[in-house]
């Protein structure tokens, strides 16, 4: 009998454990719950949102500029196009991918769709042909070509080129940004704001351009050590090694710009430039030997101030003060 | 012996018994379901009207146009002026490719007329001449630039800030629906 019943407890234990609910299967009634309760957020429609179902969408325009991810479609109106192209511009520190998610493009009857790893601008490359790391001809990435290969940019910004002639042809990409930690080339999606630009022992120019008139603040400029603290030599003779550029142009090509001045040496403290240009780019020229560092603020010149400049100046170049 | 043969057996028949499915939480009286997916594709989300273009679009006939070559200057609006043409190599991604360069093409010239401006930017460029479509399409990729001027750049830029912005105040605005009752 105590045989038995020790064995019916074990039965029974074995029965209880068994019959516990699992915790995977536990499911939340909210019968008396509130839909605007905190249990909201378990909310089943808000389990199912994925990346794909939460991203931006909206349709692309022949001619288009876009400073957000998501997904952007193309589809050719019932009258004969030409060729179209969009912009696309992020955060300084931010870089793009592309993706093709669907394409129907007549590509033996002249359609295309070419990715171009910068901005051109009436002929005009940023960044220019010397500051960007591939030639000109692999920077055009071509879809006939190359297929649905995805594409990252170099820097913040690139465009799309294409041509889509029949009626209800198009295609679909997504693009999504990603930190860049040590943004190089970058067009600056503001008239005003500041940006600190680091070259961490690399051989390479960078350049900020802003395609405003500005008037500009260097507030730190340091090549890995404090080697100078005498005020900044603007000098037109040039310097050698590591420096700090400020141009002034017309164009997006920071080689066809007109050098305003050069800062040769370290140094903490501002130095101000008003720049009326239409283009105003500053440039950190890096030999690789140092860590450089480069701290400056921004303005969008006010027409006052531009006009003023543009007087005394009194050549075809754009002024500065 | 028999009550330990009905034991076993009551135990097997609890653990082996089929359970409801685990469910989800269902939407309660009132509240939206959420919409069947799309076979299409992904359901948008997100999804805005366009912003509006106004007159940014009635002056783009004058003030810019799409070349093709990227080469020399455009003397007057409304050109379309083809020129080399390059032929990448196929690699993926930007990389390291071949290119050679195919005979250069005559200059074919289009100006367009402020009538062709219509309120959609693919209406600017209206038809093209034949000479032009059959360049086109004997052209091996050539490098392609855009003729705009700074004015214009500047007023896409906003407007693409204006979009960002605005997109970005739907998403908080939906968290704070979420999260902040």
């Amino acid at each position: 009998m105590r045989v038995m019943e020790r064995t019916f407890r074990e039965q029974l234990f074995l029965l209880l454990c068994l019959s516990v609910p699992r915790g995977d299967c536990r499911y939340i009634e909210d019968n008396e719950v509130p839909q605007d309760d905190l249990f909201s957020v378990l909310n089943s429609d808000l389990k199912r949102d994925s990346p794909e179902t939460s991203m931006y969408r909206r349709p692309l325009r022949c001619v288009d500029m876009v400073a957000m991810e998501g997904q952007f479609t193309f589809t050719a109106p019932p009258r004969p196009r030409l060729a179209c192209a969009a912009f696309f511009i992020a955060e300084p520190n931010q870089v793009f991918s592309l993706e093709y998610d669907h394409v129907d493009i007549d590509c033996r009857g002249g359609d295309f769709i070419k990715v171009f790893d910068g901005w051109v601008l009436k002929g005009e490359k940023f960044p220019s042909l010397q500051d960007h790391a591939l030639p000109l001809s692999e920077r055009y990435l071509d879809y006939c070509s190359l297929g649905s290969r995805g594409v990252r940019s170099s820097q913040n910004v690139f465009m799309l080129f294409f041509r889509v002639r029949h009626a209800g042809d198009g295609f679909t990409v997504t693009v999504r940004q990603h930190l860049n930690p040590f943004p190089c080339n970058i067009i600056s999606q503001t008239p005003g704001g500041s940006f600190t630009m680091v070259v961490p022992q690399q051989r390479k120019n960078c350049s900020f351009s802003i395609i405003y008139p500005a008037e500009l603040q260097i507030s730190d400029f340091s090549l890995g050590h404090y080697s100078d603290t005498t005020f900044p030599k603007r000098s037109v003779m040039g310097c050698s090694g590591d420096f700090v550029e400020l141009l002034g142009g017309s164009g997006l090509d920071t080689s066809k710009m007109s050098p305003i001045a050069e800062l040769c040496t370290s140094f903490s403290g501002p130095t101000q430039m008003k720049i009326g240009c239409d283009n105003t780019v500053v440039r950190l020229v890096s030999s690789g030997r140092f860590v450089n560092r480069l701290t400056f603020s921004y303005n969008q010149l006010d027409q006052s101030d531009l006009h003023r400049i543009q007087l005394n100046s009194g050549d075809d170049f754009c002024s500065t003060e | 012996m028999k009550l330990n043969s009905l034991g076993t057996t009551v135990i097997l028949l609890v653990a082996f018994s089929p359970r409801y499915e685990c469910r989800a939480l269902e939407s309660p009286h009132g509240a939206p379901a959420a919409p069947p997916p799309n076979p299409g594709g992904p359901r948008p989300r997100q999804t805005l009207p366009l912003l509006p273009l106004p007159l940014l679009l009635q002056r783009l006939g004058e003030e810019y146009s799409i070349r093709v070559g990227g080469h020399g200057n455009s003397d007057s609006f409304g050109s379309m002026v083809m020129m080399e043409a390059v032929q990448p190599d196929p690699q993926p991604g930007f990389g390291r490719s071949n290119s050679r360069a195919s005979p250069p093409l005559r200059p074919t010239r289009r100006h367009l007329s402020a009538g062709e401006v219509g309120g959609d930017t693919g209406d600017y460029f209206g038809t093209r001449s034949d000479e032009w479509t059959e360049r086109a399409r004997r052209s091996e990729d050539p490098p392609i630039s855009l003729d705009l001027t700074f004015h214009l750049l500047r007023e896409m830029m906003e407007m693409s800030r204006k979009e960002q912005m605005v997109i970005q105040a739907q998403s908080n605005r939906r968290m704070m629906e979420l999260f902040g009752k």
